[in-house]
């Protein structure tokens, strides 16, 4: 800037940086403060938008039905805490997606974390998962103030106190991994919340008591919402929050009475059968099989089995001919190529001597089941497989595409000898 | 699991030849499904899927093939697969809306 600029043009780049700076707000408050899912049983309460001021709530999902929060704050305000809590969502949603355990999570945040952030920068946080199935609350908390688990008319049950540095500090094998488990019933709350609050100031200037946040709970046994409870407090005692300040309160959610069928603890909620020769070559009778098993754990709608088998027959397809017959799908190409490549795969099926394929369907939750394909055939590299659905006019490339748009999610491990798909049900009526 | 089959019907002037599929629409159903298609003089083709359990990417690609192969003698393929059901969300999905004509089964 010219320092004889005239006051106007002063003026003119002061608004321009102003405007800048709250589109950057909007932009990280549109990235960081919304659930990735909308978690009805979780209420938040944050200090509000903008200022950057390095708080972060991430709620999301796993594809096994677990709920996971990474609630917690930055060191400092302004972009590099905000750059912070960018990068430790990312890293913390990208994990949940994979169905990482606690431990990996906690480890992966710490590890990455140290690496990106300055030193001296780092993030007080815990990360919290409750499973809804069966109200297990597990919590690892790093330098935030103690939670609280709270049972109506019982008041806390449980404190759950930092026992850890916050993440970004020690490296990852210095760090203890130890979470905090209980067993949560129905409507039971859980409290967390960043630093500001317990350092609340009066109005006066005058700091409030120790502990007022958690003699105010403890003395608490009844009430609709936690947070609620404090700040009223905050206005009864006349207080105001310094620093920033957020509240996570989770509610355990009533267990799902729309359970397929209640199973005792380690019955099996899915089946696996493993075909070999001759079976193996009636796909759609290996397919039925299992179909038809699973029916009878949990009836399905027509419009599910049909939609299941669709994805079931593709990676059915997909294990039997490039992983045991080795078929190249180019040999699809051209105006007889699939008839050339039905005769080359039926060489290729009289010469199989051995392999097998499994498969298996498992119920997630009610709506969400797993199906998984194993063949003990070729390795393939399915992010090699060209596969296209708009505009493919073509023999071949279409499979995987179909099933990755029937399915929520899509994975191969062991050299994609392994797929597993999830896909929601009960879509279609 | 119901075996595949595939039911050819064609019209008086050989015009048209509607072909209906039940059980699975895999690629277990291509010979004859290319038998079908290659016997006939027909120009005009519809696929009625209303009857099958399931389609996956081989049974698109024998639907192509059949775009094709009418387009060629310069006629038309239609696909009967009923709104909301799970094989018109499969060629939707796919896109196939804008490749073929879809139309509802008659009531």
């Amino acid at each position: 800037m010219n320092p004889e600029a005239p006051a106007s043009d002063l003026q003119e780049a002061l608004l321009s940086m102003q405007d800048e700076l709250r589109e950057a707000e909007e932009i990280f408050d549109q990235v960081l403060n919304r659930p990735r899912v909308e978690l009805g049983n979780a209420i938040i309460s944050s200090r509000g938008k903008g200022n950057f001021n390095g708080d972060l709530v991430i709620a999301d999902e796993s594809r096994t039905g677990v709920q996971w929060f990474l609630f917690g704050d930055f060191t400092g305000h302004g972009l590099a805490a905000a750059l912070g809590t960018l990068f430790a969502s990312q890293i913390f949603t990208a994990m949940v997606a994979k169905v990482m355990n606690h431990r990996t999570i906690v480890r992966e945040l710490n590890r990455k974390l140290r690496q990106l952030l300055p030193t001296g920068r780092f993030m007080a946080a815990a990360v919290v998962s409750l499973d809804p199935c069966t109200g297990r609350l597990e919590v690892w908390n790093g330098a935030l103030p103690a939670g609280f688990v709270w049972r109506k008319g019982q008041g806390v049950i449980r404190e759950l106190h930092s026992r850890h540095p916050p993440l970004g500090v020690v490296p990852s094998e210095n760090l203890e991994l130890s979470t905090d488990a209980v067993c949560l019933q129905p409507e039971d709350r859980v409290l967390l919340m960043t630093d500001g609050i317990a350092e609340a100031l009066e109005i006066q200037g005058v700091p409030a008591e120790q502990g007022w946040i958690s003699r105010t709970i403890h003395e608490t046994r009844e009430a609709t919402s936690l947070i609620d409870v404090v700040q009223s407090q905050l206005l009864e005692r006349r207080l105001r929050r310094i620093d920033d300040a957020s509240l996570l309160e989770i509610v355990c959610p009533r267990r799902r009475t729309d359970k397929p069928r209640e199973q005792p603890p380690g019955a099996v909620r899915g089946v696996t059968f493993q075909f070999d020769r001759p079976l193996l070559a009636d796909a759609s009778a290996c397919l039925g099989m299992v179909l038809d098993a699973a029916e009878r754990m949990t009836p399905m709608t027509p419009c599910d089995r049909s939609l299941l088998s669709s994805v079931m027959a593709e990676l059915f397809s997909n294990a039997m001919d490039h992983g045991l017959l080795r078929l190249d799908s180019s040999l699809k190409n051209g105006s007889e190529g699939l008839a050339r490549y039905l005769e080359a795969r039926d060489r290729s099926l009289a010469q199989l001597t051995h392999g097998h394929i499994s498969v298996g369907l498992e119920w997630l939750r009610p709506d969400r089941v797993r199906v998984m394909l194993r063949h003990d055939g070729q390795s393939f590299d399915p992010s090699k497989v060209d596969t296209q659905l708009a505009g493919n006019a073509r023999a071949s490339g279409r499979g995987l595409a179909l099933v990755r748009r029937l399915c929520e999610d899509l994975e191969y491990t062991d050299h994609g000898r392994v797929a597993l798909a999830t896909l929601r049900l009960g879509r279609l009526l | 699991m119901r075996t595949s089959s595939i039911t050819p019907l064609i019209d008086e002037a050989g015009e048209r030849l509607t072909v209906a599929l039940t059980g699975p629409f895999d690629f277990n159903v291509h010979r004859r499904f290319k038998q079908v298609i290659t016997e006939t003089k027909a120009r005009f083709f519809v696929v009625d899927l209303t009857g099958i359990d399931y389609i996956d990417s081989a049974g698109l690609g024998m639907i192509l093939q059949l775009k094709e192969h009418a387009t060629t003698r310069g006629g038309k393929l239609s696909v009967i697969a009923l709104t909301g059901g799970p094989v018109r969300h499969v060629l939707e999905l796919a896109h196939f809306d804008q490749l073929v004509e879809i139309v509802e089964p008659e009531k």
